[in-house]
């Protein structure tokens, strides 16, 4: 038998798999995107239907991600990839991770929009939250495509994004505060809200975490429990070494 | 690990995977030693306690890194297979959620600083038993779990789960008794919500615990139970905040 062939026979095979996930990853994105927005469309508009049908289809975000784990812990195991490939497995594996906790994220503003669409609606009609929801779905839809196309700046803009909706975020629970202190009978929506403001934020908080994963692969440094702008100087400096070293 | 048939008897080998359990063990207990630290600075209002925490973060952190680069090493050299690969796979999975139930203390720790620095008394008494209480059952069921990872004992999961149901139904309740809180008393909402999130918060480490036992349900048998069974979606509908 020959080797090489066989190595090219592997890394050819692996290719395939790799793509095929990749495609599975980014469907499943795309479909955690569309309950995302269905789930805020229910809370505004008051649909109890829509927000009922988005909590019940979770089980669909949970399906995918068992799926595609099984498929990479396969393609782990059978192929044996290098290094750097194994780092987009292990990229992959943890990306579906957090698409599965958006996806929990979701289940729960579409149980809260289907019990508030029975109650008085509040004065500014849910201008924040809407504002916070298209914040947060950008980030998700941008920080897969730094993904798919593997490409880390894009990664850094999207990360940056998450401070932005921390700030809106503490903003919304400010002013709700306020309204439940004007007006107590608000209390009850108000703390609905609450949940609703935090599940966004929380999305955002894993859409910076794809980010990071993203830069994982390309640079093959862990910048998770760095500040953003740590983690690009770190590696512009150690790019510009590597240039010197040549 | 009885993979003999697989031929990986190599000593250096198996020490790595050893040790790579007993690092993830560690961590694990650091976790949950920070549940309570955490929870007892938010009702004492001790900032030490709550500062201490955030330094043991820090440590958690870097556990986690040195963890994910071992494990990556072991996957990359070593090429495990069967069983050897799930416990890489497992203890890369826990160490996730470890990471996280961390950064959940961090926030109850964090809540106990800004509290302590408004001079509030932090929570309001009525909070006091059911945070405390589900400070115990969240930090037991983290010690039970990353136990259970250690040994490789499936067994465990169910009195994890049940646990973390215990948890569930106590937040539950909490939450419940603190809405009348807020009713009442409205000049004190914001440390009603502190309240709430730090709750909401050690929800969060009894499913993060929950996570790691069904990890190592995957690691002993490699069945992938997670989203299974009508204890999850039960569980599920308990909590849905």
């Amino acid at each position: 038998m020959e080797s090489a062939d066989l190595s090219q026979h592997t890394s050819r095979r692996f290719n395939e798999d790799m793509e095929r996930v990749t495609t599975r990853v980014l469907q499943m994105g795309g479909f955690v995107e569309q309950q995302l927005n269905r789930a805020v469309t229910a809370l505004i508009e008051g649909n109890s239907a829509i927000g009922e049908e988005v909590a019940r289809e979770d089980y669909k975000v949970n399906q995918m991600e068992v799926e595609i784990d099984e498929e990479c812990n396969r393609i782990i195991a059978t192929r044996q990839p290098t290094a750097s490939d194994l780092r987009v497995m292990v990229a992959i594996i943890k990306t579906i991770t957090d698409l599965e906790r958006i996806g929990d994220e979701v289940e729960k503003v579409g149980n809260i929009a289907a019990r508030l669409a029975t109650m008085e609606k509040p004065s500014d009609n849910y201008r924040e939250i809407r504002h916070l929801g298209r914040l947060v779905t950008e980030m998700v839809h941008d920080a897969l495509h730094a993904f798919a196309r593997l490409d880390a700046d894009e990664a850094f803009e999207v990360a940056r994004r998450d401070r932005k909706v921390d700030e809106e975020y503490e903003s919304v629970q400010r002013q709700n505060i306020t309204f439940m202190m004007e007006d107590p009978r608000q209390i009850r929506r108000a703390l609905e809200i609450m949940w609703v403001v935090r599940a966004l934020e929380r999305i955002g908080d894993h859409a910076k975490n794809i980010c990071e994963y993203t830069v994982y692969v390309v640079h093959g440094k862990d910048i998770r429990h760095l500040s953003l702008d740590d983690a690009q100087r770190q590696i512009r400096e150690s790019a510009a070494q590597g240039r010197k070293g040549d | 690990m009885n993979e003999t048939a697989e031929g990986h008897t190599v000593k250096a080998y198996d020490g790595a995977l050893s040790e790579l359990r007993q690092r993830a063990h560690r961590m694990g207990m650091l976790v949950s030693l920070q549940v309570e630290t955490a929870v007892r600075a938010l009702l004492e209002s001790d900032r030490e306690a709550a500062e201490l925490v955030l330094q043991r973060e820090l440590q958690i952190n870097a556990w986690q890194s040195e963890i994910e680069a071992e494990s990556f090493r072991l996957l990359a050299r070593q090429a495990p297979v069967a069983s050897d690969l799930r416990t890489v796979l497992a203890i890369s999975r826990a160490v996730t959620d470890l990471e996280r139930a961390g950064d959940e203390s961090k926030k109850i720790a964090r809540f106990a600083l800004a509290s302590a620095g408004r001079g509030s008394t932090g929570p309001s008494r009525v909070m006091h038993r059911p945070l405390r209480h589900m400070a115990e059952l969240a930090s037991e069921s983290m010690r039970v779990a990353v136990d259970a990872l250690d040994r490789g004992d499936a067994a465990v999961a169910h009195e994890v789960a049940r646990l973390d149901r215990e948890i569930d139904q106590e937040f539950e309740a909490a939450l419940r008794q603190l809405m009348t809180v807020a009713m009442e008393r409205t000049r004190l909402l914001k440390p009603v919500f502190d309240t709430v999130f730090a709750l909401k918060s050690l929800e969060r480490i009894g499913d993060h615990a929950k996570n790691v036992a069904e990890h190592v349900v995957f690691l002993v048998s490699g069945a992938d139970v997670r989203h299974a069974g009508p204890d999850r979606a039960a569980a599920a509908k308990a909590t849905q905040h």
